[in-house]
């Protein structure tokens, strides 16, 4: 290769792996504020803060769920199989909403430790089939 | 290097993305038909998403072309960078609306997967965040290219952008693993196997040969128009308009 | 013709999310005939332009 184009090559190697650099360490400082939510491990620790809206995310714990009689309040656990999280929640639910389902949900936690919500959202996987495959 | 010489010749690359726009066309045509009617009418429904799950077929494809286009103007940038050929300079001129229109369909039919099925249009998780800055990124390149004054300067400048911007690439494709988000993990792999049943995957594969042919087709024009323009006080372009005079019936395109 | 129309509607239906369904294709294909277009009505100026300067 030409002298002068692999001068050029080498230069814009370089830069590039410097500011990939100053990225990396950028994500990686600021890698909690990237994280969308909380796991109910780090709510049980007290990672979490209180009296602000947070989200936290985990799996809905089967038979946990109870539908009120008279109003569309619903309560639920949700847990990522080491801890555990109580929620409150009065509104609509998705559509992909139910026992077994991964859930984020966002609110703020009670001093109960109980998270009071103001919206849950379903997260589903990646694995797409008909049904009687399943 | 005598025959890249040749290749890169305005005359020769006007010429030849002329015949190749036609192959594209054609095999974009029926990919993208047969993709459609498979997708949204033979495939059965997800278990879980029932119908809902069919904006797979757009969101998809696009998603993953918006991140392709992206990689072939950082390699042209490159190009462009160290060989200065001013071919790859335009190439990533070319490519940069045909990017951002890419990264728009996915960001809008994702956002309109995302209310039915998560329950909300959007949400600031890293991978809806780092697909909204790419096409931020698309828009800034295209700003960088409208400038008249010193060509080659600013070609460079931008060459520069988009390699630094290249780095967002990993980002958008690795960030449902580095952080938790509500974006689920890659269906589909190259490595590994797919997470998508048999019959899913097949119209889902032509949706992205359908829709790549067609980005494709749309850079290629682009790209001949800004040759054509650049060239037009060259011989070989005053000569192939004046024997093109007469027949306006052959420039449907 | 009866299966038909019910097929038909069963399509259009899309299992009650065709106000996500169809204008997520709808978006798209606007979009995408926009950009095709675009470029061809640009190649069809410059040829314009040309003609006129010889």
């Amino acid at each position: 290769m030409h002298t002068l184009r692999k001068r050029r090559l080498i230069w814009i190697m370089v830069m590039l792996v410097l500011v990939g650099l100053a990225a990396a360490l950028a994500l990686y400082a600021l890698r909690q504020n990237i994280d969308l939510f909380f796991v109910p491990k780090q709510i049980v620790a007290g990672e979490a803060p209180k009296n602000h809206p947070i989200r936290v995310g985990g799996w809905v714990e089967k038979g946990s769920v109870h539908h009120s009689n008279n109003s569309l309040q619903v309560s639920f656990v949700i847990t990522d199989h080491a801890s555990n999280l109580s929620v409150i929640y009065n509104g609509i639910l998705p559509d992909l909403f139910r026992e077994g389902q991964a859930v984020v949900v966002e609110g703020q936690l009670n001093p109960q430790n109980v998270l009071v919500a103001t919206q849950v959202l379903a997260k589903h996987d990646e694995n797409y089939t008909p049904p009687q495959i399943k | 290097m005598k025959f890249f010489k040749h290749l890169l010749s305005p005359k020769y690359s006007y010429e030849l993305i002329g015949k190749l726009m036609p192959w594209l066309g054609w095999i974009a045509a029926f990919t993208m038909l047969y993709g459609l009617v498979d997708g949204l009418f033979i495939v059965p429904p997800d278990y879980q998403q029932g119908d809902g799950f069919r904006i797979i077929y757009i969101h998809v494809p696009c998603a993953f072309l918006s991140l392709m286009i992206y990689a072939v103007m950082a390699i042209a940038a490159l190009l462009g960078l160290v060989w200065r050929i001013k071919l790859a300079d335009f190439a990533v001129i070319a490519g940069a609306p045909v990017g951002a229109m890419a990264t728009l369909i996915a960001l809008v039919t994702g956002s309109l997967w995302g209310k039915p099925m998560w329950g909300t249009w959007w949400v600031w998780d890293a991978r809806l965040t780092s697909e909204l800055i790419l096409l931020f990124i698309y828009i800034a390149i295209m700003g960088l290219s409208t400038g008249l004054a010193n060509q080659s300067q600013q070609s460079r400048l931008r060459n520069i952008f988009v390699l630094v911007g290249s780095l967002n690439l990993p980002i958008i494709h690795y960030s449902v693993y580095w952080w938790n988000t509500l974006h689920q993990g890659s269906t589909l792999s190259v490595t590994g196997p797919s997470h998508i049943a048999l019959v899913m995957l097949r119209p889902l594969l032509a949706m992205i040969i359908g829709l790549g042919c067609l980005f494709a087709l749309i850079g290629l024009m682009r790209l001949r128009n800004l040759i054509l323009w650049e060239s037009r006080k060259s011989q070989w372009v005053r000569l192939w308009v004046a024997t093109n005079k007469n027949n306006n019936k052959k420039e449907v395109l | 013709m009866h299966w038909f129309y019910m097929e038909l509607i069963r399509f259009i239906n899309m299992g009650g999310y065709a106000r996500y369904v169809w204008p997520a294709y709808g978006f798209a294909l606007v979009i995408l005939l926009f950009s095709v277009y675009m470029p061809s009505r640009e190649h069809k100026k410059i040829l314009r332009k040309l003609r006129k300067e010889i």
